[in-house]
Parts: C-alpha cells; structure tokens; sequence
C-alpha cells in the first residue's frame, strides 16, 4: 500500500514536472514591426515540444523549455507567422516584431489563438478583431463595439438601438466593461443609441460570457475586456473622419522615440451646431423662443506609454466622455401700455464618464510579470434648470415690480478608487498561474437635488434647500489565484478562485468563488471543454425598463438588498477547419440569485429615495445553445452566430411576489437569436460589408380582457370608483412580432498621392425597412358613419417602430 | 465653404425626415381566450348577500358593454352548509336573504352554462374595536377689519371639533382598515349637498408617532399616489396595539359683514339654518379586499404612467374566474350642529 502510494506521489509530480532536464525561459514582448504596438494574445509556439503560451495584455510571454533545439512560431492573427530556430542553452530574451500579412490566407488559425480557440483552456469568450468591428455596417454609419458584440451569439440587446448588453439571460448591470482595466459604468451615448467605446482608439476587445476567469470579479453575467492602443512608437499617424452627426480625429505617435508614445482620440457630435440655423429661424421675434437648443456627445481617449527600461513601462490612460442636452429660451409679454413681462428659461443637462489609470508594468524576473494600476472611474449626471420672470410698470420708476427666480439642481453619479497589482508567472511550461489583489473605494451618490427660489414679488418667498439621498461610502477588496495547467499534450485546466469582500454602512458581505475550466484536446483540430464559474455582484443598476436614461442610478447591495449571485456550467466543443473557420457549439446553464426586478407598477424615473420598496428580490433561471462560426482572416471575413436561449425568473419570497410566485420569463427573453455577419474584400479599393440579424420578439406584459371593477364602499368619492380593470394573466405575457434588419455598407478606398488612404463609407440601416416593433400598445379608434351619425369605437393593437431605413455617408482620411 | 455648410444643412434635412418614429396598427397573433366569469361582492354585516355577475371582454376589436350573466345559480354557503341560492333580480345582480354575521365564512358558487363553474370564500370580520377617547367643542367669536376696505369689518363664529377616537388592534392576526370623513348638509331634513372630508392618514395618525419613527410608515395603502386606497391601511407593526386618530374639524357657524356698523347681506347667510352632520366611519375590511383595491389602484396608475412603468397584476381571488369576493365591517361615529353659514361648496 505504501508502494502504491509513493508510487502514485511520484506519478503526480512527473504530471506537475515533467521536464527533469534543465529548462529555461525565452521571454519577451510581440509587437508590430511598423507602429510597434504591443499584441495581446499572440501566441508563441514551439513545434518540438508541442509547447505553446499567448502573450498578456501587454504583449509580454514567457514560455520555460528545456535545453535542446527550438523551434518557435509566433504568430498573431492577421500578422505573417515568424520562425526562430535555434538551441536554447540559457534564459533568452526574444522581443519579436511581426509584419502583417496581405496573404492572409496562409496564417495558421489553430495557433492564433490558443486561449480562446480549439487550443486554450478558455471557453464561452469571443474576440473580435477591431478591423472587423469597424466594418460592420451600423446606424448613422457610427461603427460601435457594443453593437458589434450584440451580433454574437448569447448576446442580446434591449430595445431597438440600444446599447445595452442582456448576456446569457442576465441584465444590461451584469456586464463589466473594463476599458484598459478600468470599469466604465455607463456606456452609453444618446440614449444608447450609441456606445462610448471609439473604435479608432481601440485595439482589441474581448467578451468573456462564462467560465470567466479568476482575475474577473464584481459582475455575474460577462466581462467586456477592451484595450486602447498605446499608440505608434516610429512615426506620427492619424485617421480623420466626418459623418453625418460626428467627426472624429485620432493622433498617435512617438513623444520620444520607441520610448514614449501618445494616442489620442477625439469625437464630436454636431447635430446642435447643424441645426441651430433651424432654430434661429422658428424663432417668434416679437415675443421670443427659443434661442438655443441641442444635444450632443463628445468624448477623448488619450493614452501615454514610457518605457522606462527594458524591464519597466509606465502607461496613462485617460476617457473624457459627456453627453449634454441645453435649452434656452426667452418669452416677451406687453400688456398694453402699462405692464411687460418677460421669461427666462434655461436648462443643461449633462452626463458622462471619467476614468484615469497609471499602470506600471515591471518583468521582476523572465517568469514573473508584474503590473500595478491605480485607477479612478466617475460616472456623473448633472441636471441643471433655471427660471427667471420679471414683471414691470414702465410707468414707475423702471424698477422690477416682481421678480421670481427658480433654480434646480440635481446631481447623481458614482465613483471608484482603485489600487491592484497583478501577477503573472510561468514557473515551467505546465504552469500559467496568475495571481494579484485589489482594493476600491466605492462612492455612490444616488441624487442630490438643490432648489433655491427667490421671490420679491407679492409672496417674498425664498427658498434655499437641499434633498436627496445622502452619499454612501463603501470598501470592495478582491484577490485571486488562478492556474492554468497542461496535464500532457491532451488535458488542460484552469483552476482558480477569487475572493471578495464588500462593506456598506452596516454591512459586511464576503464571497469565495470558484472557476473552473477543462480543455479535452481530441485532435489538434476539435476539442472539448467545460468550465464552471461562480460570480458575485454587489452594485446594482436603477434603470427605465425601457431605454437607457442619463438618470440610471447605481446603488450598492444594503443589508436588505442582497449581493447578486450566480453560478455558470457550460460545456462546448470547438473545431478549426484550417484555413476556413473556427466553429465552436456551446450550451450553458445559469442560476441567479438575489436578482432584482421593479414590483408590480413600479417606476423608476431617476429617484433613489426608497429604491429598496421599489424592487422585489428573486431567483433566475436561464439556459441555451450557441453556436458560432468565425471567419478573421483572409479577404471574406465575419460569423454566423445562432443561439436558442430561455431565461426565466421567479420571484416568490414572501413579500417579494411577483406574478404571484410563478416562473415567469425575463423581459428580453428569446427563444432564437440569428445574426450573420460579412466583410469582403473585391480590391483595394472596394470592399464591402452586410448584417443581417433575427431574434424573437421581446416579451412583454399585456391584459387582453378586461372586467368590470367593483364599486368598494372604501372610496371616499363616487368618482374615485374604477369602472373596469385589465386582466393580466401573466407578467411577459405577450410576445412582439420577431425582428429582422440586414445593413449594408460599402467601403470606397483611394490612395492620394502624398500616401494618405482615402475611404468614402455608405452605409444604409435597415435595408428593406422592416418596421421592427420598439413598442406595441392598444389604441381605440373612433369613427363615424356619417349617413347615421353613429360612432363606434375599436381597440386595435398598435406598433411604434424607431428605426426605418436609414442612409448614412461618412468620409475617412488616414495619414 | 458656405456652399459645403448648405449642403449638409440639406442632407441633415434629408436625415432627419428619414428618421422618423413609425406607427402601424399590427394582427393580434396571440390566442384569444374564452371570456372569464366576473364575480364581484362585497358583503357586510346586516346586509344581504349581494352578488354581481358579468363576463369579461376581449379588449381588441369594437367595444361592446360587459355581458351580465342572468341565468347562473348562485348558491351560498356559510361556514360550509349551503345557506340558499340568490335569485338573479336585474344586470347580473344577484340577492339573497340571509343576513351575514362577524365571523361567519361565506363560500360562493356559481355556475353557469357555457361557462367555468367559479368558486370564492371569505371570512366577514368583526366590527373593529373603536371608542370614543376624547371629544371637544370650541365655539369661538372672531371680528377681523379688512385693510382694503376700510370701515368694513366681518364678524364670524366658528366651531371647532377635536375628537380623539381609539382603534384596538386585535392581536396575533392580519388586520386591514379603511377610514373616512364625510359631511352632510340638511335643510328641514332634506339633504342639499355631502363632500368628503379630505384625510392624510398621516395627519390623523400623527399621535401614533413614537421614538423609532412613524409606526405606520410603509403601511399606508398608497398615500401619496392616489386618492383612491390613500385611506387604507394594515396593522402590519401595530399588532394588538392602540392606534389613535386625532380628527380638528373646523366649520364656520355665522358669519357678517358690518360696513360703517350697518349690517350688510354677502349671501352667506340667505338660506337660512341648515343641520351639519359629520360622519367618521372606520372599517375593517378582509385582506383580498385590501390587496385587491391596492392592487386595483396600482394597476389604474401604472395604466396613467404608460410605457415606463411596469403593468400590475389585479389581485382576485376567484377561483376559475376573476373579481373580488371580499368584506368590510364598519364603525360610525356622528357629530350634528346647527350651521347659518354657506359655505363656498354649497349648491346655491
């Protein structure tokens, strides 16, 4: 017995150290030999130890060997594979720089991405090339990440336009959107009709739907992980573009060369400036109007890198983004001889995020890569109204006889400080462990209004106050360790957990979350996985149901609001067909707990004052089958995603009922989810690009009978008695007609003679202008015979739809 | 560049005419459900079981008033032994003889061809504990000049009305009330005009406010969302407790106006003397007749908030169909005086 055990002992640790041999390490970074950006996931592969590791997010690897002849395949998606042989007989620094690859065709696919495809331990991910999301025709001709991930399967979106994120069954707060690392709590422009991620400052983007890793943390649905391009570290360059509502402007380049770089981007909307002629010319001269009035968005990405030595960057990344709505206005009165007055109106409404990070990023040996961010994210929504009316006797002594003065504030938002430091090490070649711990200091302020009024009139009446909620402080910890193993050439896993702690006001809540992944390599084409996550969420979104407002309020979980959690299976299997796609089918199994859907009649219209009586708590359920195939490469490229999903929800805690306990399914609830995605390239100066996209109707609430309501001795008027009431079977009772849009664009592309590209984009929304349902509601109609003079009233069923076709146009210069 | 401006101006035109919110009357694709039986009874003490019965109606298509149901039997059981049957008298109206009692549990059964038998069961509760704690009359002579006219001065009396009254919650059980005030106008016995006497809750249960707070607060039916279920409330962290309603009813008895000492006629004192009578009734109702006018109420106000609010659920408890089978017991309290004055409300 004792035999069987060392000899079980032993066999475990060949499994964990196989090489006996003396090994070493070859590391480095992967860049791009033109701009030297750095590229995240590239993978380096040496074909006699059918070894491999991916570079991090800051294109640095380290893959331990042993001693014996390489022979190293780098390779990145879109980018020519390069070869080093050579015989590795101590630690090897190898900073790789590739050349992209017009004859894509012949890039391995397999290689290309070992964590995310047939190779990687990592499923339920998808990454999408910014080049391809930047094809993809879209509204009003804005390419946009958001819309763009919507396209893939176990991705929904909400309302028509929207750029909300329903992943999985979950909801639009269950997503972390991390730009470079730093969460942004509010994504979107223009009512999300756009989202604020500009895809020209963007160089890649990442959507985790399950098996998340350890590393992620704080939300249960997905992880949206998008990364800014450092910026070229040769020469300046710059793209330039004018659309039908914005223009946009990108400058990147080195500061000091090859040693400091800077990426800057710009973007503005102009509909206010466009339509201000409009207005001037609706204007009533002789009694006023409005003087102005407009919406528009802008928003800044700026990043700096230094490379302080060869073992030390520095990197800055900023957002700015705001969105603003103003009016002005003025209204003139005379009333004959004797009196005039006039009305001053005006309002600014404006809302945005912030975020900063400092990154520090130091190899502490050629196995263990450390980076360190502080961080600082805001959101923020500023209302601000002012009234002012003046009424005088020009036969007095010109002095106001009255004048009243009303001004309005009110402020919402949240904000985070954050300190992390993250650890990756690669002790041999079976081990990828991943370590690392941060803290965050959370400041929610749901509302805070301020009115002054001030009345020296005939009231003398002055007010001078300040409501809302107070502000509330709170303390997120999180660490976690993840490893990820290769157990011989055909078994791989990725083992790890994350802890989190939150504390708010009295309230203590901790969490230990285990994830789980398993890769079953069958052949070097087709592999099984299962993964298994648990999340944890202690943040909640106040939203509209219907859209997304500036007045969406993040409250953090109390002590009678509970953490949201949830735990994840999935299980796949994934095939490349060399050279043509990547094919994956994927099924999950979600439960969710502590979720919070509005009670019955509930409104939420930006208020947090008793949010908590507002929503009921419950359970979800929510499961599907996904399946995706992707073309990144060569002159055709795009997907064809389907999903077949349900999700389901059940609020049945006493006291918080919902549809009377019964299951009941989730507001963007779909049974099926089509999208199909293409690019092609005909020449170097044409391409072109088409969406075509199904899903089953959103669900929705209706009583299709109504009934006479009892007379209740209770009401204190005669008139306060109903007469009828609707009879509402279920909550998302009713279905909206399925949705359908294919959006075609093309791309014109023209070389000037100074070498700049030139490209002319036109784009159309909605093809065949499917009047898709945005909202359906039962309208009577009245008509009258006029022979009889009999009138007669019919309910009928009426759809409002947003979007029709839309044409757009936009010009590109890149120099 | 002033051409290049134009003609974006033209195609932002061209933009925003395209963009436009459509609308179109779509086909209801869904099943359209049989009718559903519409049982809706409200029973008290000393009264006689009264029951009405209608149909529902698809809400698409031309609107046509409810069907009543005229040819059901409607048997009544009362603590389980059928009591009698309700004769049908007119639009769907069914009536009985028997008398209900505080605590008797009333089962109802209807069937009718053609349509889903339907059953309901409720308990009439028992006549809430109410008695008089305080009660107080001001009468009170005011003279006041009016800066604007001079030499004018206008006489009144008035009276005041403090009445404490004192609700005991019965313990270790749900309870839910309803409160409310009216006021009655009778000439020579003859009624000219009633209003109701509008209540806070709040206000009238300001006494119950103890150190941790408002003991009703988050209790209140709906105060502030509507004037309809404003005057209900549970005993949900009242359990067995005293509950105190503090009513002030102020009312104007007399009131001149005297110019330079000569009495003169406004027309608030032309009909002559009229009786004033307030009468304060506190309810108790069953809990599916709280939950159902709660609901009821919601569901009217989500209707008003539209698109953004979410859709409520009525509360019935029909089994088989949909309505109210539900039961109130009241208490009233009455104060009655003599009035010379009209006041602005009065049907002239």
């Amino acid at each position: 017995m004792k035999k069987q055990t060392t000899l079980y002992l032993m066999l475990l640790y060949m499994i964990a150290h196989p090489v006996f041999a003396q090994r070493y390490t070859i590391s480095g970074y992967i860049t791009d030999r033109v701009n030297g950006e750095t590229l995240i996931s590239a993978t380096v592969f040496d074909s006699n130890s059918a070894k491999g590791t991916a570079t991090n997010n800051f294109g640095y690897y380290s893959l331990t060997l042993p001693v014996g002849d390489v022979t190293l395949e780098y390779s990145y998606i879109g980018y020519r594979t390069l070869k080093q042989e050579f015989y590795l007989q101590r630690d090897t620094v190898l900073n790789i720089q590739l050349d992209l690859d017009n004859m894509l065709e012949e890039v391995t696919v397999i290689g290309n991405r070992s964590e995310t495809g047939v190779r990687g331990s990592q499923m339920s991910t998808v990454e999408v090339p910014i080049e391809q999301i930047k094809n993809i025709p879209t509204l009003l001709g804005e390419n946009d990440l958001i819309k763009a991930l919507q396209l893939l399967p176990g991705v929904q979106s909400g309302t028509e336009g929207s750029a909300g994120l329903y992943v999985r069954g979950g909801g639009p707060d269950e997503n972390l959107l991390l730009l470079d690392g730093v969460p942004l709590y509010n994504v979107n422009h223009m009512l999300g009709f756009f989202s604020v991620f500009n895809s020209d400052a963007l160089k890649n983007v990442t959507l985790y739907k399950g098996s998340f890793p350890a590393r992620f943390g704080g939300r249960l649905s997905s992880v949206v992980d998008v990364r800014m391009k450092d910026g070229d570290d040769k020469k300046i360059r710059g793209t330039a573009s004018i659309g039908l509502i914005s223009s946009k402007l990108q400058l990147e380049g080195p500061i000091i060369k090859e040693k400091t770089t800077f990426n800057v981007s710009l973007r503005r909307t102009y509909i206010d400036v466009l339509a201000q002629p409009i207005i001037k010319m609706a204007q009533d001269n002789e009694n006023g109007g409005v003087n102005s009035a407009g919406y528009f968005f802008y928003d800044i990405n700026a990043k700096f890198t230094h490379k302080l030595s060869d073992k030390d960057k520095l990197y800055l990344s900023t957002y700015f983004g705001d969105d603003a709505i103003y009016l002005k206005a003025q209204d003139r009165y005379s009333y004959g001889d004797n009196l005039e007055s006039r009305d001053h109106t005006k309002l600014d409404w404006d809302w945005g995020n912030a975020i900063a990070a400092l990154r520090w990023n130091r190899i502490l040996n050629n196995k263990l890569f450390m980076n360190t961010t502080a961080s600082f994210t805001r959101y923020r929504s500023a209302l601000g109204s002012g009234y002012e009316s003046e009424t005088r006797y020009p036969s007095n002594s010109g002095q106001p006889q009255t004048k009243e003065e009303t001004r309005l504030t009110y402020n919402s938002g949240i904000q985070d400080w954050t300190l992390k430091t993250d650890f990756d090490f690669t002790p041999n070649v079976n081990h990828d462990i991943k370590f690392g711990a941060s803290y965050t200091y959370h400041t929610f302020a749901p509302d805070v209004i301020s009115l002054k009024v001030m009345d020296t009139g005939q009231t003398e009446q002055n007010i001078d106050t300040v409501a809302g909620s107070p502000k509330v402080y709170a303390h997120e910890t999180a660490a976690y360790l993840e490893d990820n193993i290769s157990l011989g050439k055909m078994l791989k896993v990725n083992l790890g957990v994350h802890f989190s702690s939150f504390h708010v006001q009295n309230s203590n809540y901790f969490s230990l979350q285990p994830r789980a992944g398993l890769r079953v390599l069958l052949t070097d084409n087709l592999s099984l996985k299962a993964g298994y996550a648990s999340m944890n969420q202690y943040i909640h979104m106040l939203s509209n149901n219907t859209i997304s407002m500036p007045t969406d309020l993040w409250v953090p979980a109390t002590s009678k609001i509970k953490p949201m959690k949830s735990h994840q299976y999935a299980l796949g299997a994934f095939y490349s067909l060399q050279h043509i796609a990547d094919f994956s089918v994927e099924g999950y199994y979600k439960t969710m707990d502590n979720l919070l859907e509005y009670k019955d009649g509930a409104s939420f219209m930006g208020a947090s004052t008793n949010w908590e009586e507002k929503v009921s708590m419950g359970r979800g359920i929510a499961y599907g089958v996904e399946f995706l195939a992707q073309r990144s490469f060569g002159n055709t490229t795009g997907w064809i995603g389907y999903t077949w999903s349900k999700s389901d929800r059940i609020f049945d805690r006493p006291g918080n009922t919902i549809n009377n306990g019964k299951r009941f399914p989730a507001k963007y609830d779909r049974r099926h989810d089509i999208s199909i995605t293409g690019t092609h390239k005909f020449t170097e100066k044409i391409d072109v690009s088409a969406s075509w996209v199904f899903s089953t109707g959103n669900a929705a609430t209706f009583g299709f009978h109504e009934y006479a309501a009892a007379d209740s001795p209770t009401y204190r008027h005669q008139f306060y008695s109903p007469e009828t009431y609707s009879y509402i079977e279920a909550r998302n009772n009713f279905r909206y007609n399925n949705y359908h849009r294919l959006d075609l664009g093309v791309n014109f592309h023209k070389k000037t003679k100074r070498g700049n590209l030139r490209t002319w984009n036109v784009s159309i929304y909605n093809v065949y202008n499917r009047l898709n349902p945005f909202y359906v509601y039962v309208w009577d109609e009245t008509s009258v015979n006029h022979e009889t003079g009999e009138r007669k009233t019919k309910n009928v069923l009426r759809q409002a739809t947003l979007f029709p076709i839309i044409p757009s146009v936009s010009y590109t210069i890149k120099f | 560049m002033k051409r290049a401006y134009k003609s974006f101006t033209l195609l932002l035109f061209i933009f925003t005419s395209c963009f436009i919110s459509c609308e179109k009357d779509i086909e209801f694709k869904g099943k359209i459900t049989d009718p559903l039986v519409v049982v809706n009874a409200l029973l008290t003490p000393d009264s006689v079981v009264s029951v009405h019965l209608s149909q529902s109606r698809f809400v698409l298509g031309e609107i046509a008033p409810f069907n009543h149901i005229s040819n059901a039997t409607v048997s009544v059981f009362v603590n389980d032994d059928l009591k009698e049957q309700l004769l049908h008298s007119e639009n769907g109206i069914y009536r009985g003889t028997y008398l209900p009692k505080a605590g008797d549990n009333i089962k109802i059964e209807v069937i009718a061809e053609g349509l889903s038998r339907v059953t309901s069961q409720t308990r009439i509760p028992k006549k809430p504990g109410v008695v008089v704690n305080d009660s107080t009359v001001t009468v009170q002579e005011e003279e006041y000049s009016n800066p604007y006219q001079p030499n004018t001065v206008t006489k009144t009396t008035s009276r005041n009305m403090q009445v404490q009254l004192k609700l005991t919650d019965a313990a270790n059980e749900e309870n839910y009330y309803f409160i409310k005030a009216s006021q009655y106008f009778s000439d020579n016995g003859m009624l000219v005009t009633e209003r109701t006497v509008e209540l806070k809750l709040s206000e009238v249960l300001k006494n119950n406010i103890t150190d941790n707070g408002n003991i009703f607060e988050g209790i209140f039916g709906d105060e502030g969302e509507s004037d309809r279920t404003d005057n209900l409330f549970s005993d949900l962290f009242v359990d067995g407790k005293d509950i105190l309603f503090d009513f002030s009813l102020s009312d104007i008895l007399e009131s001149a106006t005297y110019v330079n000492g000569e009495k003169i006629n406004d027309g608030s004192n032309s009909r002559g003397e009229l009786t004033v009578e307030y009468i304060i009734e506190i309810g108790e109702i069953s809990k599916d007749m709280y939950q159902y006018l709660i609901s009821g109420n919601k569901a009217l106000n989500a209707e008003d908030y539209g698109p953004f609010t979410e859709p409520v659920q009525v509360y019935s408890n029909i089994e088989n169909g949909v309505g109210i089978l539900g039961a109130y017991s009241t208490c009233r309290f009455s104060s009655r005086f003599k009035s010379n004055y009209l006041p602005y409300y009065f049907p002239y």
